[in-house]
């Protein structure tokens, strides 16, 4: 069966195609809403145009993959928040798009571009069964006493405040791999599930189910982002608002845009250009890695007391497969707990390339494990169609 | 039909608040003008409130080029093209906004047939009055709109005697594209607001005068007293002094009462150009400030 597979975000969409597992086609279409967009250079100013581009390209004659558009049988979309409502992949009816609807308000990044995904395709595919995969499924297993806030219980119950935790997908994805490479069932495995991207996430993956995580009600708790800030006093934004006279929008924008390790280095959001100019010596761009690293050491610490030990942590997404300074800075001086990196093999990993950095002796492992939450969707998507 | 493409006509104040708010909800916006100048102002004023939100943490420099991106800027009308619903937002002259919409209508009935929703964006004068020359009276509503446009959640929805309820339900719309609270009114002149607003502003400067209180202190004593977000002269000098002016003298037209007499301290600022917040000075000084400080003088 041939599965499209969208991750709509607000100024970019990802595509796959997949017939099956094999992967035919894959895409991203950069800063929509922009003069810049690109998709071979053409301009987009909507996620409809842009979704009709990639269909486009996919029938082209001289480099598409397909003869027809007809010959996509299902569409699956990444939907990050899913609430209560969603412990598993669904069928996106018009119920399931209300719901949707209404958590627009608790990941007001990310939600609306996921629908602007499903109304294009519904408007441009109107037969095509869609799915969505919610980030927020996986961590549906986390016990009561996990994603509970210690504030008044009538918020859970009225207003269904709680954790929920995301990049689920990928944790459920890199957990299931890491069990592979151990060559162990997942059902026996205590894991770390590291997803670090422009948002990052942890995740304490116990016997193959995920029972704490960093990121919460939002996506702005746990740890410090590109661009949001992660764990805070919770005193800091309402001082903030007064002390500044922010309203609501403005005190939300400056969390989750204008913070992270972008607020603390004023340099970048990308990882990359904070180690180049750390080496060239910036302080604050030094101190930016430093929080993030230092946060991320504290959590993983946490979760090994949580679970009561480990057998791998797992670094996975942009920077967690591809920044060996920022996984070093994490993993080392953890002797105590098990953890030896192999720093030879920690700097000598290529992009993309699963593998043990870990020493031999290292009680508990460091895998990296290239992430592909794409294929997870397609699988979903490719039975849940088939089963309508 | 979604309204995705509307054309605003006047690049003042009100225009180009508009404009920026209709563009930061994800419309897309054409800005017509009669002059270069009119338009160039227009953009420097949106640019300087994207600015100001810059600063104060509310937006990235990413989501101003986006949202500018959105707006084209014309002075020639034949530009606009194909849009689902024109505001007109140029001053409160009941004969040229009734020109205006004759102009509009045989501009916009000939190139879109049959689609277009008319909007005036009167604060005071009557809907059927400003239809009068008109052929599809129907088709024209009214949206108060209240200055600065992106902070302001409210729109007076005025209806005319010829008003559809189609063309009220499209304004509607449109209204909550924009994030903005509709309330409907009939065409009585002020509606709600300016009714409401002018014989409280005068009111204070009467105080004022007579040697009650100050400025500063009127404009404390309702903030804390009674909840208001600003005081009178506050609100006088972010209106803008020559439209509160205008509001009285209409209102004292129309309606006959001594309380909505314009005000001759209000005549004598406007007279020597100083309006409020929009020029930098009106009953207080705002040169210099980046905020909402307000400075006193």
């Amino acid at each position: 069966m041939k599965v499209l597979v969208l991750n709509c975000g607000s100024s970019s969409i990802k595509y796959k195609l997949y017939d099956d597992d094999q992967q035919l086609a894959e895409g991203l279409l950069e800063k929509i809403g922009t003069a810049q967009a690109q998709l071979n250079h053409t301009v987009i100013l909507e996620h409809q145009a842009g979704i009709e581009l990639i269909l486009k390209a996919l029938v082209d004659p001289e480099k598409g993959v397909l003869t027809s558009i007809e010959d996509i049988q299902a569409v699956g979309h990444r939907v990050v928040h899913g609430a209560e409502s969603f412990s598993e992949s669904t069928l996106i009816t018009p119920e399931v798009v209300a719901k949707i609807e209404e958590c627009i308000d608790i990941a007001p990044l990310h939600n609306p571009p996921n629908l602007a995904g499903i109304y294009s395709i519904s408007y441009l595919l109107p037969k095509v069964p869609q799915v969505a995969v919610f980030d927020t499924a996986f961590h549906q297993t986390m016990p009561e006493k996990a994603f509970i806030y210690a504030i008044p219980y009538v918020f859970y119950t009225r207003n269904h405040i709680r954790k929920y935790g995301f990049h689920g997908t990928s944790h459920y994805f890199v957990s299931h791999e890491a069990a592979a490479i151990l060559g162990r069932p997942i059902d026996e495995l205590k894991l770390i599930t590291c997803h670090l991207g422009n948002g990052s996430s942890i995740t304490a993956v116990d016997h193959g189910k995920s029972v704490d995580t960093s990121m919460g009600f939002t996506p702005l708790e746990g740890l410090p982002m590109g661009t949001r800030c992660g764990d805070v006093d919770p005193a800091v934004p309402l001082y903030i608002m007064g002390k500044e006279e922010l309203n609501l929008q403005q005190i939300n924008a400056l969390l989750n845009k204008h913070s992270g390790v972008l607020g603390i280095s004023g340099i970048s959001n990308d990882f990359r250009a904070l180690e180049e100019e750390a080496d060239k010596g910036d302080k604050r761009a030094t101190l930016a890695l430093e929080v993030y690293c230092y946060k991320l050491k504290k959590y993983i610490g946490s979760y090994i007391a949580a679970m009561n030990g480990a057998d791998a942590i797992v670094f996975t997404g942009g920077i967690g497969e591809n920044s060996d300074v920022v996984r070093e800075l994490v993993v080392k001086d953890m002797e105590f707990l098990g953890i030896e990196l192999d720093a030879d093999k920690n700097h000598a990993k290529r992009r993309g390339e699963a593998g043990d950095i870990s020493m031999p002796s290292s009680r508990i492992k460091v895998l990296i494990i290239p992430t592909n939450e794409e294929l997870v969707i397609a699988r979903d998507t490719r039975r849940i169609a088939a089963a309508n | 039909m979604e309204i995705r493409r509307i054309a605003v006509f006047g690049a003042g104040v009100m225009g180009a608040g508009i404009a920026q708010d209709a563009a930061a909800h994800g419309l897309e916006v054409v800005l017509v003008d009669q002059t270069e100048s009119g338009l160039s102002h227009a953009r420097q004023s949106i640019e300087n409130s994207l600015n100001l939100e810059l600063q104060r943490w509310g937006i990235t420099g990413s989501e101003k080029k986006i949202l500018l991106s959105h707006i084209k800027f014309t002075v020639n009308p034949g530009d606009v093209g194909s849009v689902d619903l024109v505001i007109e937002a140029i001053p409160d002259d009941l004969g040229a906004k009734q020109d205006l919409f004759a102009q509009l209508e045989a501009q916009f009935e000939h190139m879109c047939p049959g689609e277009i929703t008319y909007v005036s964006n009167t604060a005071i004068l009557s809907i059927t009055d400003i239809a009068l020359k008109m052929v599809n009276k129907e088709r024209l509503v009214g949206m108060h709109f209240l200055a600065p446009v992106p902070a302001i959640k409210l729109v007076e929805m005025v209806r005319g005697v010829h008003t559809s309820q189609t063309t009220v339900d499209r304004a509607k719309e449109l209204a909550r594209r924009m994030g903005k609270t509709p309330v409907d009114v009939l065409e009585n002149p002020g509606y709600i607001t300016a009714r409401l607003v002018v014989p409280l502003i005068n009111e204070a400067i009467m105080v004022y005068q007579e040697g009650t209180a100050s400025k500063e202190d009127i404009d404390v004593a309702m903030r804390l007293g009674f909840g208001f977000n600003k005081g009178p002269f506050a609100l006088a000098d972010q209106i803008g002094l020559d439209i509160v002016l205008g509001w009285s003298e209409n209102l004292f037209r129309e309606l006959g009462e001594t309380r909505y007499r314009p005000q001759a301290l209000i005549r004598n600022l406007a007279r020597r150009g100083h309006l409020g917040v929009k020029t930098g000075k009106g009953f207080y000084s705002y040169e210099n400030c980046v905020d909402n400080v307000e400075e006193k003088i």
